[in-house]
């Protein structure tokens, strides 16, 4: 085994456990695992030593997911058609009180957070992931999925307030939280715009 | 002043916000609603170790990884005898389509599991495509997949409905080795179940089984020897 093998062994868990939780099937995270491996050996020679390898890893792995996902034309999102979700949700003593203890929150939300993580985009995905799993700066984000800092920025945050929402949407069904006037008013407007 | 927005707030969550952007942020949100950032801080972090709980590389699959790896300078010292394979194979592909005169079915199986799971028209998961089995009325389901003979992983790619001697017949689409593999639900007595048993009885290669389940053939054609695969078939 050469030295790049060695490389990606070191981190084949990282980076198994990264396409895993962005594809959800494990066959298909094999397949997308094998593919991206093979895909990098390939074109090792790509490669510049001294460049961050981590980072042109998650790129490969990240464009594989993509393909799994059948999500090619990614850039054709429409960033703007989106509402503040999160900021309304702060503001909600209601939901405030709700996630005061957030382990609590969590064990409550149970298996919910990981299907509210499938019901993203890729792009919202892979964001969340590199940041919140991986630790990825905003800046080194960008450079993986070849996008602009602040589109990483609004995919982050959209991403966000998504699983925010379909994390409360569920308290709320279980009765762990309540919903306040605001909510409720917002909920009826977004409802009447369609 | 800027407003502060989500995207504002996300960023001051992740600490990527310069310190001006931290006061304005700070300016327009009340006590309460700091000390909760605090909150939605911790949230971040305990959804981070959630998701770092996944599963491990297996050590099969990574040996698998390996193999291919190593296998490569070997198969490129063999180019003269894949090519003669591959324009034999055309040849018969052909021959099949020229021989079938009305079906617009040319082509068994595609040469790249790529290529064959983008030909999938549904989400690549068991219960997606036992939904899309039923939804054409086919009274058969995807089950467990047996343990093949050579313990190698199968891989679901998804399905679609093909067009087989003027039948439209719901294919379920896998990898197996690394090889593309179709497996075809056919109806008892149709043009298509004629049509693939005549091929079967004519010698052609790639129809790795072909057995009865209930009201249906199922046949699973490939270049790569799965016929154990016919075990996920069952009747409902």
């Amino acid at each position: 085994m050469d030295d790049f093998l060695r490389e990606i062994e070191s981190r084949r868990d990282e980076f198994y456990r990264y396409v895993h939780r962005n594809v959800w099937d494990t066959s298909v995270a094999d397949d997308v695992f094998s593919s991206a491996v093979l895909a990098a050996y390939k074109s090792k020679d790509n490669f510049k030593a001294g460049t961050n390898f981590r980072a042109w890893m998650y790129r490969i792995l990240t464009n594989k997911c993509f393909v799994a996902n059948r999500e090619i034309g990614r850039r054709g999102e429409n960033l703007e058609d989106f509402q503040d979700h999160m900021i309304l949700a702060i503001k909600d003593p209601q939901y405030r009180s709700g996630i005061k203890d957030s382990d609590e929150f969590l064990a409550m939300c149970g298996d919910e957070v990981l299907m509210a993580m499938k019901k993203l985009s890729t792009m919202e995905r892979s964001c969340l992931l590199l940041k919140t799993m991986e630790n990825f700066s905003y800046k080194e984000i960008a450079e993986i999925l070849e996008i602009p800092f602040g589109t990483v920025m609004t995919h982050l945050s959209r991403g966000r307030a998504k699983l925010r929402k379909e994390l409360t949407d569920y308290a709320y069904k279980c009765g762990h939280l309540k919903k306040s006037k605001n909510i409720i008013e917002f909920e009826n407007k977004e409802r009447s715009l369609g | 002043m800027k407003k502060v927005d989500d995207r504002l707030l996300s960023a001051y969550l992740d600490n990527e916000l310069t310190v001006s952007e931290v006061e304005e942020l700070e300016k327009q949100l009340s006590s309460d609603e700091l000390k909760h950032l605090v909150n939605e801080k911790k949230l971040e972090s305990s959804i981070g170790t959630l998701l770092k709980d996944a599963p491990k590389c297996p050590d099969v699959l990574w040996g698998d990884i390996m193999d291919q790896v190593e296998e490569k300078p070997a198969k490129e010292k063999k180019k003269k005898p894949i090519m003669f394979g591959v324009i034999f194979a055309a040849a018969a592909s052909i021959f099949i389509y020229v021989g079938i005169g009305s079906t617009n079915y040319p082509v068994w199986v595609p040469q790249s599991v790529t290529e064959l799971a983008q030909k999938s028209k549904i989400e690549v998961d068991r219960s997606s495509v036992n939904r899309f089995i039923a939804e054409h009325g086919v009274k058969l389901k995807l089950g467990d997949f047996p343990k093949t003979h050579h313990g190698n992983p199968v891989n679901l790619l998804g399905a679609s409905v093909e067009s087989m001697a003027g039948d439209d017949v719901v294919t379920l689409y896998f990898a197996c080795c690394g090889e593309p593999v179709k497996i075809f639900l056919i109806p008892n007595d149709s043009s298509a179940d004629k049509f693939m048993q005549e091929q079967q009885a004519s010698g052609v290669d790639g129809i790795v089984e072909n057995v009865a389940r209930g009201e249906y053939r199922v046949a699973v054609v490939s270049s790569h020897n799965a016929s154990d695969l016919v075990g996920s078939i069952l009747p409902i």
